[in-house]
């Protein structure tokens, strides 16, 4: 470790322009879209591959070959053990993204002391209902911004399959089984969207009809209807059926129903991103993020 | 004219509150200043002065100075700023084998609290221009607080006592002080010792009972009395004016601030010749141990990642025992028989005070 980081990341978040991000990634298109956002970041990981030219991928032995700014974590429960020690080594300031509703199985009291803990991290979410449900103080609401000059149906793109699965367990495969073999449809199960570039993602998103997250990565629903596709998200987000061609569903069995009812219907895209530029703005998004980035890594760190 | 302070001064230890002391001082004369803490250890304070959150809530679009009291192995030169500071406190010398030298050359100028300290960077090939400048205290603090005592009840006994303020850590030597006390005086002194330190107190105790176990002395010598609460900057000041000598057989110190408390609070410390202390120290104001230079070979590392400083190329002072007991033995003697002689030296170093004051070093600083 280069000795003299604590000092040189201080300066470096004091006087150059450039944000240097260290980030840790959801694996979704979030991760995508927040590159969008022309910072600098910093993937620390053996096996990952870079995605984007503002995004480089290292081994964790090569971290003090740059000064950083922010450390940001992608979720409260893995703060942890991601950036807790890192953010303390190279002394940069730290930010939690979170995504999704606290596990049922967090009990109030660990949360009131996690709360406590946290207490000097900004934590960012995505939506009210999540936010309000966490209850955490430092908080701040940024909706998702999509992209829709990324995410957008290609003229001359044949859909030539029918359903692309998001899901990162057994599920997946279950659901795909199912679909090839009762309703004869051509179907994908896709974990990790996290090594091709956002152009590459939408060119595949607009192979297919139907896009099924069992993820809970609720903007990878959004980006996939942004290029056309029907999506069913399982996810609780707020506004997201309001969505013309998204359907919020509850159950595994509720996907199944929807399949047959969603397949081959049309989709107004005008519309769709009409109702996206609107609620999922992605210039708001992009401005709010910067700011925070801006303002918290000239903070002074206080632990 | 923008200045950017940066240190360890949220830490709750020593560094912390030297940080803290220069942030202050250099306040005094630079309304634009801001601050950002860096850590070393996970230990840190709560709570920070108004003064400090001041600074910290400042931010400019450029500085014109950069000031880094810190390791030299943390400081980083930026040649966007029109001069780089840097402060620092080294407690052993020779530093001609530490990458430490690089660091400290690329700055446009280093700030030392000794002029021994700045021997040694000179020594060990450092060529930017070197300022000795004494650590700033709470002058104002001290003098508001020149009479409160601190109630322990440990404290309240009419003998003359001996103590000390310091890390439990191999270079602070806090054996020799033990066993030098236990030779000097015998139980019809009325006298004790109190020693001030962050280690565990029964811990300590039963160091100290080997010890006198291996010395062989008399078993009903009396036992030292130990202080390992934290204690407020107040509370400080109240346990040196409960007590009336100071005495600290250090083998190496930068500056060394419970030195200099105690001597502007008339404590008259007796401190090992050789260090960094001698800068404001001497046989007039209090007493010096005779030294001999000796390598550094300890266990003690200043941090697990900084692998060039602690080591036997570089050497500190090892005080002769027989001169510390023989000054321990001085001073009650003079306490006891010549008042006068007691009281000008203790008057001698309380008169030393404003030497030390933020207003005074921040000048020096920022001249």
């Amino acid at each position: 470790m280069r000795l003299n980081t604590i000092t040189s990341s201080l300066l470096h978040q004091l006087l150059n322009d450039e944000t240097n991000i260290v980030y840790y990634p959801t694996l979704g298109i979030f991760d995508q879209i927040l590159y969008l956002t022309n910072n600098n970041f910093f993937v620390f990981s053996d096996n990952l591959k870079s995605c984007s030219d503002n995004c480089r991928c290292l081994n964790s032995e090569f971290v003090d070959l740059y000064d950083y700014d922010i450390c940001c974590a992608s979720s409260i429960m893995s703060y942890r053990q991601q950036c807790s020690q890192l953010s303390d080594k190279i002394n940069v300031n730290r930010i939690i993204f979170e995504h999704n509703l606290p596990d049922a199985e967090l009990k109030k009291e660990d949360r009131f002391i996690l709360n406590n803990d946290l207490i000097k991290i900004k934590k960012i979410f995505f939506d009210t209902t999540i936010m309000e449900s966490w209850n955490f103080d430092n908080s701040v609401l940024c909706n998702y911004g999509i992209p829709t000059h990324k995410f957008f149906p290609i003229p001359d793109v044949k859909k030539v399959k029918n359903i692309l699965i998001s899901s990162g367990s057994v599920l997946g495969n279950q659901l795909k089984q199912h679909f090839e073999d009762k309703m004869e449809l051509k179907c994908d199960v896709v974990k990790n969207m996290a090594e091709v570039s956002i152009d590459t993602i939408n060119k595949v998103f607009n192979t297919y009809e139907i896009f099924i997250d069992l993820s809970n990565r609720t903007i990878d629903c959004l980006c996939a209807a942004s290029a056309g596709m029907y999506s069913i998200s399982l996810s609780s987000l707020k506004n997201i059926d309001n969505v013309p061609n998204i359907s919020q569903v509850n159950t595994i069995e509720d996907i199944v129903n929807i399949v047959p009812l969603v397949k081959d219907k049309n989709i107004n895209i005008e519309e769709t991103h009409k109702y996206i530029d609107e609620h999922f703005n992605f210039n708001k998004f992009e401005s709010i993020i910067n700011s925070m980035f801006k303002n918290v890594k000239r903070e002074a760190k206080v632990l | 004219m923008n200045g950017l302070f940066i240190a360890p001064y949220r830490q709750n230890d020593g560094w912390g509150f030297a940080a803290t002391d220069y942030l202050k001082a250099i306040n005094t004369q630079m309304q634009n200043l801001s601050a950002r803490p860096i850590y070393y250890v996970n230990n840190h304070v709560s709570t920070v002065s108004d003064t400090v959150l001041n600074c910290e809530n400042k931010s400019f679009k450029e500085y014109d100075i950069v000031f880094q009291k810190c390791l030299p192995h943390s400081m980083t030169i930026d040649k966007s700023i029109k001069k780089n500071v840097g402060i620092t406190m080294l407690e052993t010398n020779n530093l001609s084998k530490s990458m430490s030298v690089l660091n400290m050359n690329g700055m446009d100028e280093i700030c030392v609290p000794s002029t021994q300290e700045a021997k040694t960077l000179k020594h060990s090939g450092v060529t930017t221009n070197i300022k000795v400048i004494s650590q700033p205290i709470d002058t104002e603090l001290f003098k508001k607080n020149s009479n409160r005592k601190i109630v322990f009840n440990t404290l309240i006994d009419s003998t003359f006592k001996f103590y000390t303020i310091a890390e439990f850590v191999e270079r602070k030597n806090l054996f020799d002080l033990v066993a030098a006390f236990r030779l000097a005086f015998s139980n019809l002194d009325n006298v004790s010792l109190v020693i001030k330190t962050n280690a565990n107190s029964n811990q300590l105790s039963s160091q100290f009972d080997k010890l006198k176990q291996n010395m062989g002395t008399h078993k009903y010598q009396k036992k030292e009395i130990i202080i390992s609460e934290r204690l407020s900057d107040v509370d400080m000041i109240g346990l040196h004016n409960a007590c009336d000598c100071f005495v600290l057989p250090s083998y190496g110190e930068s500056f060394c601030r419970p030195a200099a408390e105690a001597l502007v609070l008339g404590k008259t410390p007796i401190v090992t010749d050789n260090t960094g202390m001698t800068d404001f120290i001497n046989n007039d104001n209090g007493f010096l141990i005779r030294s001999r230079k000796c390598p550094v070979i300890t266990e003690q590392k200043t941090l697990s990642d900084v692998f060039d400083i602690y080591n036997a190329y570089e050497h500190w002072y090892r005080p002769d025992i027989y001169h510390l007991i023989e000054n321990m033995q001085k001073i009650y003697t003079m306490y006891k028989k010549d008042k006068q002689s007691y009281i000008r030296k203790q008057e001698l170093g309380i008169n030393s005070i404003d030497q030390f004051s933020y207003e005074n070093i921040g000048k020096k600083i920022c001249d």
